[in-house]
């Protein structure tokens, strides 16, 4: 329509309902499982023999909690260590991150602990992190024992769960469990950390609500 | 493939608005969640020309039994043209015309009750609902318009619009009323009118009227755009272009007056305007009106305007319908029509009769169905994600060489859905300075569109110049050149595609030292038959490079006469010359290719040395004695015999050797600026002053005049 009132769009309902938007990534060794998480939580689907991720793939879902809608952009990225380089490009700005191992391959939780330690150093400091112990359903080839995982997990308060893409166990939780660790909080503020530098910073803090 | 879990403990309820996305798969869905009931609403404009109303108007609305309305919307124009009523608010001739409207309706006032209405002086807008109509209306809210920038002159409410905004069960419907600016002449004006109207009409929730619109707008404010359906009627008072096109007024009442007045409609200025887009974007109005002109009559008549102004006749009366989504059910269900039979005015009544489908939305039916609406709309994004297939996961060059450039190519497919746009995205590592890789490398284009289900060929090159080459050694990585480039697909995913060369390490590019000790490398199982013979490098002296010998050897033996300094260059011709040099076959070099083209790969090879023949070390101090002595042919040979290594003096005095008979043999040589080529090339200094420039041709020239043992004795 002709000569639209920019009000209209901004004035739509917000209320105490809301849809909030975040940027969360997964890191981890190659072949732990992200991209299976990811199929899994986006698609409910799972492929035995997933292709390897060569880049960063991009999905978006959204999760629903009591007082507002959750949407994530989720970023899965190549575990190979020649990306390793690249992999800031993906956290940073994120607002939560996944750290994936496979509880098979105590090589793979090494490397986790890696990924926690550079975040640590390198993302932004309010990231929400989760440590998955993934592929759950062969506990039974397990070297990585859960508690010693889980005593990690606390001392470096992260969110920790055992999860398996196979078997869906704890994929859909641990995804429910970042959304409401994340702050949502009444302002106004500009998505996935983006800066615009005509607006004073205090408006970039706080949530990513809109 | 599992069935999904969705998260069942929290229930979130849906709101419009939040997310476009999802709404628009939740009207899709309408029919899970929302019963549609039928419901005609009659809308009837008529500007009265500030005349008293009869007591009613028996044929102003349809009697007929099919045509009754549950709604009926009326609008005013030139209700009260009293001056007075801009200064009182005189309610008398309102009162008088809302009594005729009611008992006009059929079946009169007792089955019909005022929803609501509204009044900006002379222009009037009033819906009533039936009686026994069980549609719930609700939110009722009212506004006016008054638009002209001169107050005074314009008189306050002389144009403008009234609107009344309601909930017929779910269904948000708008009626606005309007009069837009009179004349032939003012066609902008209206448009205008048209605007101010259309962006003056914002419903602000009632208690959030007193004084508090300043509060951030948490709670919804409704404007046109945002009903489902608006109601656009008045006198809009767009006129007829037929003065443009010649045929005068007289015609225009004669065909008017004819059966074929539909003919003159192609000339109203409404239309046109529509037809550019000025007003009334996705408004609806039939093709052509099934009615005659309704304006203007004398009163009292059905006679066109006999007035001394005598107006041209013009569809001046309307009724627009918007609807916002196409899935909103709204039809004309009889053709719109004026009633010729009122005569009160000098324009007559235009009525049309519509049939809206009104939702009612149930409302746990509703959050029901909503997170799986929410899925679905996740569902939808991934699959509107851009989507590429590459023709390679990974470039491998293989080897490259010095200064030969190799080209590879990556065909990328748009395999989604939509157009790609794709661009190559700058390396976290600051060290390549905002590039998207490294400088050997060439990416041809860095970004493009690519159409759906077309492909397009990005080029990838290698390329080894003499910067690169000199060092390489920093460059290579596991002996490789390594490189990942980051396709990135605008508001989608990122493609890493790994890069590696193998350089072909060679004479170009390497260190004196290295020259030295390097053998050609021999080809086994080949007898070569030159090799017999006494070999030409086997004169070459131990401290100079046999590469650097047999270059110079071959330029002398063909002597200065031949060299041709404007000749082109050849690449293919150095390619043959850097193998020759790496496999020392054919020894002799002299017939392998032109003088310039020998001349250049001798000046290229010193030049990608990783130091210069005349170091710049220990502080500058040779540059500086030797620009010092830039004269004296003794002082300068001491300072190089007293500070540059072997190799760096045996080379430097082959090469004044050389340029001594070339001066010799081609005075020309001497003066042009190959003197100042050499200079820098054996100096590399990073020249800035032409000064410098020069001194360092003019040491070169004093070394080439003397050599080393005549000016040492």
């Amino acid at each position: 329509m002709a000569a639209r009132n920019s009000a209209g769009g901004a004035a739509r309902p917000g209320g105490p309902n809301r849809t909030c938007q975040f940027k969360l990534v997964l890191l981890g060794e190659s072949a732990v499982g992200k991209s299976s998480l990811v199929l899994r939580f986006v698609k409910g689907q799972f492929h035995e023999y997933q292709e390897s991720t060569i880049g960063a793939a991009f999905l978006t879902q959204t999760v629903c909690l009591d007082d507002a809608t959750i949407k994530f952009e989720i970023w899965d990225t190549a575990g190979q260590e020649r990306y390793h380089s690249l992999a800031p490009m993906y956290y940073r700005g994120a607002q939560a991150a996944i750290v994936v191992y496979d509880i098979t391959n105590t090589e793979s939780f090494i490397k986790a602990k890696n990924w926690v330690k550079e975040l640590q150093r390198q993302a932004s400091p309010n990231i929400v992190m989760a440590l998955a112990g993934n592929k759950a359903d062969v506990a039974q080839k397990r070297t990585v024992e859960y508690e010693e995982a889980n005593a990690y997990a606390e001392d470096n308060a992260l969110l920790f769960m055992e999860t398996s893409a196979k078997t869906s166990m704890n994929v859909n939780d641990i995804f429910m469990a970042i959304a409401k660790k994340l702050p949502i909080g009444p302002a106004q503020g500009e998505p996935t950390g983006t800066v615009d530098m005509n607006q004073p910073q205090q408006q970039q803090k706080g949530s990513c609500c809109k | 493939m599992a069935t999904t879990t969705f998260y069942t403990k929290q229930r979130c309820n849906w709101i419009e608005g939040r997310d476009a996305k999802v709404d628009e798969v939740m009207r899709e869905w309408m029919h899970k969640f929302c019963t549609l009931q039928d419901v005609k609403i009659c809308v009837s404009t008529f500007n009265v020309n500030g005349k008293s109303p009869q007591s009613v108007f028996p044929t102003w609305f349809s009697q007929n039994k099919e045509d009754i309305a549950e709604f009926y919307a009326v609008g005013l124009q030139e209700m009260d043209l009293s001056v007075g009523t801009y200064i009182i608010d005189n309610t008398k001739k309102m009162e008088g015309w809302v009594d005729a409207i009611h008992c006009s309706l059929p079946g009169g006032r007792t089955h019909f009750n005022v929803v609501g209405s509204m009044r900006l002086v002379g222009i009037f807008v009033i819906v009533f609902q039936a009686a026994h109509s069980k549609v719930r209306v609700s939110d009722v809210n009212v506004k006016y318009v008054a638009t002209g920038i001169s107050v005074l002159v314009n008189k306050l409410g002389n144009k403008g619009g009234t609107a009344i905004s309601m909930k017929m069960n779910d269904t948000w419907v708008c009626f606005v009323n309007a009069h837009f600016a009179a004349g032939n002449n003012e066609l902008e004006r209206r448009n205008q009118d048209f605007r101010d109207i259309y962006n003056g009409v914002v419903f602000y929730p009632r208690s959030q009227q007193d004084g508090l619109r300043d509060r951030p707008l948490e709670v919804p404010v409704m404007c046109l755009y945002d009903h489902d359906v608006v109601f656009w009627f008045g006198d809009l008072n767009y006129r007829l272009n037929t003065d443009i096109y010649g045929i005068s007024n007289d015609e225009v009442r004669r065909i008017a007056s004819s059966e074929k007045f539909g003919d003159l409609f192609q000339y109203c200025q409404l239309q046109e305007q529509m037809a550019r887009g000025t007003v009334f974007k996705d408004f609806q109005e039939p093709k052509v009106l099934p009615f005659r002109p309704t304006y203007k009559y004398d009163c009292g008549t059905n006679t066109w305007d006999t007035s001394e102004k005598g107006r041209v006749p013009a569809w001046t009366d309307r009724i627009l319908t918007y609807k916002k989504y196409p899935q909103v059910g709204l039809e004309l269900i009889r053709p719109m029509e004026s009633v010729e039979t009122i005569t009160i005015s000098d324009h007559k009544p235009v009525r049309a009769l519509f049939n809206l489908k009104v939702k009612k939305i149930n409302e746990s039916g509703a959050n029901s169905v909503y997170e799986e609406a929410i899925r679905e709309s996740d569902r939808r994004a991934n699959e509107e994600l851009p989507q590429v297939q590459l023709s390679l996961n990974e470039v491998d060059f293989g080897i490259v060489n010095y200064l030969e450039p190799k080209t590879r190519s990556v065909i990328v497919q748009n395999v989604g859905k939509s157009k790609v746009r794709f661009s190559f995205k700058v390396r976290p590592n600051a060290q390549n300075n905002q590039e998207i890789c490294e400088k050997w490398l060439m990416v041809t284009p860095t970004h493009y569109q690519i159409p759906q289900g077309s492909s397009m060929e990005i080029s990838l090159t290698v390329s080894i110049s003499t910067d690169i080459v000199r060092r390489i050694q920093d460059i290579l990585r596991n002996g490789q050149l390594q490189e990942i480039l980051v396709l990135h697909l605008e508001n989608g995913r990122d493609y890493f595609i790994p890069v590696t060369a193998v350089y072909n390490n060679s004479c170009f590019g390497s260190t004196l030292e290295k020259l030295l000790s390097a053998r050609p490398k021999k080809e086994v199982n080949l007898i070569d038959f030159d090799d017999l013979e006494s070999s030409l490098s086997d004169n070459c002296p131990p401290n100079v490079p046999r590469v650097i010998y047999r270059l110079v050897m071959a330029l002398r033996a063909r002597g200065a006469v031949q060299l041709n300094i404007e000749e082109e260059q050849d690449n293919e011709v150095f390619n043959r010359i850097r193998q020759a040099l790496e496999t020392g076959h054919p020894d002799d070099m002299s017939q392998i290719a032109s003088s310039y083209m020998l001349y250049s790969a001798l000046i290229r090879l010193l030049d990608s040395l990783d130091e210069p023949i005349i170091l710049e070390g220990m502080f500058k101090i040779i540059h500086k004695e030797m620009i010092r002595y830039r004269t004296d042919a003794r002082q300068l040979w001491t300072v190089v015999r007293s500070s540059l290594p072997k190799p760096n003096q045996a080379v430097l005095e082959l090469i004044c050797l050389m340029l001594r008979e070339f001066f010799s043999q081609k005075y020309e040589l001497r003066v042009s600026d190959q003197l100042s080529l050499w200079g820098t090339v054996m100096f590399r200094h990073d020249i800035t002053e032409e000064k410098t420039h020069g001194m360092f041709a003019t040491v070169l020239q004093t070394m080439c005049d003397y050599a080393a043992d005549v000016a040492l004795g």
